[in-house]
């Protein structure tokens, strides 16, 4: 009897597909775009634009520059790296849970990740005793981890036991379990008193007043992070097929899933732990690429994350320049002139997508 | 014409030329046992259809043998190995299922659907290297895709859609293929296309078949052994002449019928006329 | 309704094929509970806090017209408190029962569904902006945004009919209003001290606010909407049978519904800005007392989920005031943390059942 493979036909290659092409046209696309984002953020500031000579200048000779020039170099470089790394994280976060759950719907902070890190990074500031030679710094981001993988499972064994993960159930679920720990965060800032006001600026899902010491956090958070989403591509992509397929391609029941939904985690909970809960990046990165790259997780991932990480630069660029006088000063002229968190920028521009997803959806 | 493989004879053959081997298996979902001792071998080569009405465990065993479902008793043999002893990737290099009405995700071509094929083969980072790159391209031409690689898959015809879906399968290279109800959902012409071009991977490319068929007639035309399943038990079970009685009809199925012969393959062809214990409208001739 | 609807109606019609029941005892006995419940929690709330009184000194203090500090607290702090918490719970507990049978759907809830955080930024607006609008104007205000939110809930409904989805929009649009409060909050012309009692009062719902002025103004609407809601156990009833089988015993499905949605804003919209959006109590309220009365017909469970409403929102309050006393903490907190998780567990098996059904 003839094995399969001495009867198949001459061994060549497919050629790359359209799917491919497009990834190198859009993915060229995109990092110019991102470039250029980056840029004008860099040179961009309320009442202080800097050409990039004078940019250039203010970071390789600070002491040489007017001192409005050198803040502007030293603030906006971390407060950009910070948006690309959360942006991109994010991003990934979302495309990978979407591509799990079959849903093109979920996102961290849909389906509880987000909101059980906020309550266990709070709750961890309100009542844990302080243990010595850690520096909360680096304790609450372990804190966080731990509270987002707490609230996934929950949310996911909820929904895994109901039969088929419906794709509306599993956000109902999550945004219910998301409303009570949120509820729960809020307990423990009262329990906090004075103390609260420093979390609460956290909390707003803020990019102002971060420094390189954030920046480094997010980044050793975002290594094992990275290694994670690429150990759960392939896995995922295979996932999105459906249980029984992935089953059947040699995918263990929970082993696999779970190294997908860590990787989810680690992403988000690394940027929720430093930034403070910012939302619908992962939601919305992943449905703005997949009409151009599709939904091969190998080229929508990198995709995503660029647009993702555009995403959070231009909503910073807006929160930093935009102030609040100017968007709703037709409520009044006393209003306070305390820039906007982008988390907010971002809710407020994610939340119709999303309606606009839910209601057009089959 | 198929030579129809010698079923009655299995338990003679060297073990090698079983696919796979189900010995005492119960399986049953939380409580309820849905199979209940079933043993069934099947050979190397053969297509085998399971049927039975709704409900019958047809596609419970297809899953169990497969592994998709945990068994409660008995064993599973994948040729020499025991299927709980294997890793799911080895299940996956030895075995490709297809189940029952996959849905595809939108923006998805079907050159990488049919990647997804090669998810046990490859690495631990699950990159495709030149080998698989070869698999895929014949998982495609073997199933007559050239045309459509590069097209979105739910962009195309159910019988189109489906033929990717076992390109997938096909793209594992396995010696063995198990199809959950391959047809359902199509049209009788793209039906005919599946299962048409299941007959021909199992000539031409010596893939032993096993799958799941709601339409008997269908099973009769296109198996070499019909497998016929009851509440949990198999009560039927040789070539498809042997095992498509009017007898079967009437206790498993419920349907008073008459079987013919197909004048132009031979294969049995059962004519349906009334549900048992409705009344007759006219005398039912047989041939 | 066309064929090409939906194949559900063919067995929605197979389904209730029994009238539920009606249990007068039963209903006796959840009401006469619930009140026990509610005097006792009510004694409790007069008679401790600062300062601690006896029963009797309470009942002095509030019956009395002693000019001294308890006096003025019993009377002018605990008293409307205790009122107005049982007021908006009943107002929720109705609404809530109204918009479950209405919306056929089994996790309806003002607060899920927008229309109360539409109050609340109407609320806070007013509130950050005073000025705008005489007094008087303002529970007209209120009402018309829970109208526009329930309208565009209505529109929504007619060509999205899963019931999660739907709910899952509400939830959106009630997302939205809170970013925008929020955003108001944050940027309005508020002094320091006040930011978190205001962030409570407008995002979580607590009754720390409640005066008999600010009871003034709404308490005649509740007055008026309360017993008309508890009139609506026919409609309701018949709309439970789905909607086919409703129009084919002669009612305008769409007109009693805009009817009952009017109703309920009616409901919602003073008990929010008196107390702000207190979560769940809507949505537990009648499922607790569909179980405890053995059956869904509105006319028994409508007074029903009004006093099982008022004791959780009372119960929210008082434990929100003493458990922790000098700290509190606001009732919607507590109504999400306890109710939450029941919730949580409520749409995970309703929902479920309901695909079982169907």
């Amino acid at each position: 009897m003839t094995t399969v493979s001495a009867i198949r036909a001459t061994p060549d290659r497919l050629p790359r597909g359209r799917r491919a092409r497009r990834w190198r046209r859009y993915g060229s696309v995109l990092l110019i775009g991102l470039a250029v984002c980056s840029v004008v953020y860099l040179l961009v500031g309320l009442d202080n634009v800097l050409s990039p000579a004078a940019f250039w200048r203010a970071v390789t000779h600070p002491d040489e520059v007017p001192l409005v020039h050198k803040v502007a170099a030293e603030t906006r470089v971390p407060r950009l790296l910070l948006c690309l790394l959360a942006g991109g994280a994010l991003a990934a976060a979302g495309a990978l849970l979407q591509a799990m759950t079959r849903n093109p719907i979920a996102a961290p902070e849909l389906t509880g990740v987000t909101a059980g890190a906020v309550a266990a990074a709070v709750a961890w500031v309100a009542f844990a005793p302080p243990i010595p030679f850690i520096s909360n710094v680096w304790a609450r981001p372990a804190a966080a981890t731990l509270g987002a993988l707490v609230a996934a499972g929950v949310v996911y064994l909820l929904t895994r036991n109901s039969g088929g993960v419906e794709s509306t159930r599993l956000l109902l679920i999550g945004i219910l379990v998301s409303g009570v720990l949120t509820s729960a965060t809020t307990l423990s800032l009262l329990f906090l008193g004075a103390q609260a006001t420093n979390l609460l600026a956290w909390l707003s899902g803020s990019v102002a007043f971060r420094t390189w010491t954030d920046v480094a956090l997010i980044g050793v958070y975002l290594i094992p992070g990275a290694g994670l989403t690429v150990l759960a591509i392939g896995r995922a992509n295979t996932q999105q097929l459906g249980d029984d397929v992935a089953r059947s391609l040699g995918q263990r029941r929970e082993f696999d899933r779970v190294l997908v939904l860590a990787a989810v985690v680690v992403l988000t909970s690394g940027v929720v732990s430093v930034l403070g809960a910012i939302g619908f990046i992962g939601l919305i990165a992943p449905h703005i690429v997949r009409p151009l790259v599709g939904s091969d997780l190998r080229r929508q991932v990198p995709a995503a994350i660029l647009i993702g990480a555009a995403m959070m630069v231009v909503a910073d660029l807006i929160a930093r320049n935009v102030s609040s006088r100017t968007l709703f000063g037709f409520l009044g002229e006393n209003l306070s002139a305390q820039p906007l968190p982008a988390g907010v920028i971002l809710t407020l521009f994610g939340i119709p997508y999303l309606a606009y997803l839910l209601w057009r959806q089959k | 014409m198929n030579t129809p493989s010698e079923n009655g004879a299995i338990e003679n053959q060297p073990l090698e030329s079983r696919a796979i081997e189900a010995a005492g298996i119960d399986v049953g979902y939380d409580k309820r046992v849905v199979l209940r001792q079933i043993d069934l071998a099947i050979a190397t080569g053969g297509i085998t259809c399971l049927v039975g009405p709704n409900g019958s465990g047809k596609s419970t065993l297809l899953k169990a043998c497969a592994r998709l479902l945990a068994l409660q008793g008995g064993t599973v043999r994948l040729q020499e190995d025991e299927l709980s002893s294997l890793s799911s990737r080895e299940i996956g290099r030895r075995l490709a299922v297809l189940p029952q009405s996959a849905v595809t995700p939108s923006n998805l071509t079907v050159q990488e659907l049919v990647e997804q094929g090669r998810y046990p083969h490859a690495g631990p980072l699950r990159m495709l290297r030149q080998q698989d790159h070869e698999s895929v391209r014949w998982a495609i031409s073997a199933t007559g895709l050239e045309r459509f690689a590069d097209r979105d898959v739910d962009q195309l015809s159910g019988g189109e859609r489906q033929r990717a879906w076992i390109a997938l399968a096909l793209a594992q290279e396995t010696p063995l293929l198990f199809l959950d109800e391959p047809t359902t959902f199509l049209d009788v012409g793209y039906q005919l296309e599946v299962l048409h071009l299941v007959q021909a991977l199992n000539r031409d490319h010596a893939i032993t078949v096993v799958m799941v068929l709601h339409d008997l007639n269908q099973a009769a035309a296109y198996a070499d052994r019909v497998v016929c399943l009851q509440h949990g038990q198999i009560v039927a079970d040789g070539r498809p002449e042997e095992a498509i009685t009017p007898e079967l009809l009437r206790e498993v199925f419920r349907v008073e019928a008459s079987v013919v012969s197909d004048p132009v393959s031979g294969r049995p062809v059962f004519l349906p006329h009334r549900p048992v214990g409705a009344a007759t409208p006219e005398a039912a001739v047989v041939s | 309704m066309t064929l090409t609807a939906t194949p559900a109606p063919v067995e929605e019609n197979a389904t209730p094929a029994t009238p539920p029941r009606s249990r007068p005892l039963r209903l006796l006995a959840v009401l006469s509970g619930a009140g026990l419940l509610i005097a006792v929690l009510a004694a409790w709330n007069l008679t401790h806090g600062i300062p601690e009184l006896s029963l009797a000194g309470a009942w002095r203090a509030l019956t009395g017209d002693g000019m001294d500090a308890a006096s003025f607290v019993v009377r002018e702090l605990r008293a409307p408190r205790i009122v107005a918490a049982l007021l908006c719970g009943a107002a929720l507990g109705v609404a809530g029962v109204i918009l479950q049978d209405a919306l056929r759907n089994p996790i309806a809830d003002p607060s899920l569904l927008g229309i109360s955080q539409s109050v609340a930024l109407v609320d806070v607006l007013l509130v950050m902006f005073p000025g705008f609008l005489p007094d008087f104007a303002h529970p007209v205000l209120f009402l018309l945004a829970g109208l526009a939110t329930g309208a565009l809930l209505v529109l929504t409904a007619r060509s999205v009919r899963d019931p999660v989805r739907l709910i899952l929009i509400g939830f959106m649009l009630s997302l939205f209003y809170a970013t925008l409060t929020d955003v108001i909050t944050l940027i309005g012309p508020v002094k320091a001290g006040d930011e978190l009692s205001a962030f409570f009062r407008f995002q979580i719902g607590s009754l720390s606010g409640a005066t008999w002025s600010t009871l003034g103004s709404v308490w005649p609407w509740l007055v008026v909407a309360l017993p008309v809601a508890l009139l609506c156990g026919r409609s309701l009833n018949l709309l439970q049978l789905g909607d086919d089988v409703a129009a084919g015993l002669g009612m305008n499905v769409a007109r009693a519904r805009l009817v009952l949605l009017f109703v309920a804003v009616l409901l919602v919209a003073p008990a929010v800005s008196v107390s702000g959006p207190i979560e769940f109590v809507a949505l537990i309220s009648p499922h607790v007392c569909r179980a405890l009365l053995a059956t869904t017909n509105a006319y028994v469970v409508l007074p029903a989920a009004a006093a099982v409403g008022a004791l959780t929102v009372l119960a929210a309050d008082t434990l929100g005031r003493l458990l922790f006393f000098p700290l509190e903490v606001p009732a919607g907190l507590w109504t999400v943390v306890v109710i939450g998780p029941v919730a949580v567990w409520l749409a995970g098996t309703q929902l479920k059942r309901k695909a079982v059904d169907e």
